[in-house]
């Protein structure tokens, strides 16, 4: 049977990978279809091997779900996760793409909240996860770079950052534990940005000194909420704290130089200048990774560890 | 009698210990020029209470609060730079961080500050900010 949806109603893409075999979808799922979008299979049916096994056969990569229907999606992936990340029969970069859209969503919705304890939890919640699928023989840069967002949002930001800082950390063989931690710490690491008017994160323009005043705040800000906790190590909060501190000095909010600047810090500021360059942003479109790298070698080197900066490339550019 | 100890208790304790505080030219400067107390109050700075110039030698004492930082129980000898109704700036050899709590043996007494920031002058001196009171723990 096929019926026509609703042609106001907005449609989502979603993965067919991210749709597990023998699980109940509790939303609809459509196929595009000739300009229109037709039912493919009604809520709360399931969702066979053989369902996903002829999909793939069609070309088919891609399924739509109604907005309407998203928040169920959602929570559905959440709980799927981890089926769909040990699914090997499922290419990388569709495990990868899984993984992006859970992490994504779950920040957005934390972050929209501005719970700090929430926010926590949930980076500790997904680290594992997210270094499971990074830190893989089998997996190259480009797998992750072709499923990841390129907005400005901040949960994007976020998670963009910790994908490189794992990469980087996994580059220079950082114990699996290590790995983690960094993981966690990526997500926490613009907490402090909860405390930054929208107005200024947002603005279509170069900011004012006392606008820029209030974001160099943003790392302060961020220690502050969490220092007090148990459960974050002194490497994850110096990940907030220090990601703007510039390897030889005149950084902030410190000035800290060289050694001072916690090992885990400087991975994270390699990683979140370049997630800024490659990222669009509301003043410009985003840069090329070559401009970017190009860009960070000539003209910022006094912001980055150089053998840190070495290997990051190295790492991305590899495949 | 102070409260927390008296002035010679105090000079006697910055008798026995050693200021490793790399002490910045402008520092010396403002004790050469002015004397070691000033009583001059910068009324034009946007502040919200006034500042009086301050420059003594003081005991500083971690209270290791932050459960991720370790900090050993060894008092400092730090330089103050001016104080406020709710405030002082001083001059540390080492970082210390937004939230740390910390006691100051002062010769006005013994206060309990939360340290509010933290910038760096040079390798051994850093420029601590820090409000009266405890810290409110998130």
């Amino acid at each position: 049977m096929t019926t026509n949806a609703d042609q106001d109603d907005a449609y989502i893409p979603v993965a067919v990978a991210t749709l597990v075999p023998a699980t109940v979808t509790p939303f609809s799922l459509f196929k595009h279809d000739g300009g229109q979008y037709r039912l493919y299979r009604d809520a709360n049916f399931p969702f066979e091997l053989e369902d996903r096994e002829r999909l793939v056969q069609q070309g088919l990569t891609r399924l739509y779900v109604a907005g309407s229907d998203m928040q169920q999606y959602r929570t559905y992936l959440r709980t799927q996760l981890d089926s769909v990340l040990a699914d090997e029969s499922l290419p990388i970069r569709e495990r990868m793409g899984g993984l992006n859209e859970v992490v994504r969503n779950v920040l957005q919705e934390d972050f929209a909240r501005g719970d700090a304890g929430q926010i926590v939890n949930s980076a500790q919640a997904l680290a594992s996860q997210t270094v499971q699928m990074i830190c893989r023989t089998d997996a190259a840069a480009g797998d992750l770079l072709s499923v990841m967002y390129h907005d400005y949002h901040t949960f994007t930001h976020s998670a963009n950052v910790t994908y490189f800082s794992v990469l980087l950390a996994w580059e220079l063989k950082l114990p699996l534990d290590d790995l983690r931690l960094i993981a966690a710490g990526g997500l926490l690491h613009d907490l402090g940005k909860l405390q930054v008017p929208e107005k200024i994160l947002n603005k279509n323009g170069r900011l004012d000194d006392d606008e820029f005043a209030i974001v160099k705040r943003h790392p302060g800000a961020g220690f502050q909420q969490l220092c007090h906790r148990e459960d974050l190590t002194w490497g994850q909060l110096m990940m907030v704290y220090q990601h703007h501190e510039d390897f030889r000095g005149g950084g902030y909010p410190v000035g800290s130089v060289g050694d001072e600047i916690h090992p885990w810090a400087r991975i994270c500021a390699v990683a979140d200048v370049f997630e800024a360059l490659t990222a669009n942003r509301p003043y410009r479109v985003a840069m090329s990774r070559a401009t970017a790298f190009d860009l960070m070698h000539n003209r910022m080197a006094d912001k980055f560890e150089p053998e840190l900066f070495r290997c990051f490339q190295a790492a991305i550019c590899r495949n | 009698m102070l409260p927390g100890g008296d002035l010679s208790e105090l000079d006697g304790l910055l008798q026995t210990l050693t200021c490793r505080v790399e002490v910045p030219g402008w520092y010396r400067a403002l004790q050469a020029r002015h004397g070691e107390v000033l009583s001059t109050v910068h009324t034009d700075e946007r502040r919200r209470f006034a500042r009086l110039h301050f420059l003594t030698p003081a005991i500083l004492e971690c209270q290791g609060n932050l459960p991720a930082l370790k900090r050993e129980a060894e008092p400092f000898v730090v330089l103050c730079k001016n104080l406020s109704r709710n405030g002082i700036a001083f001059l540390h050899e080492g970082p210390l961080y937004s939230g740390e709590e910390i006691a100051l043996w002062l010769p006005i007494g013994r206060r309990s500050y939360v340290v509010r920031r933290c910038r760096r002058h040079h390798e051994r001196c850093y420029e601590i900010g820090a409000k009266s009171g405890k810290s409110e723990a998130a």
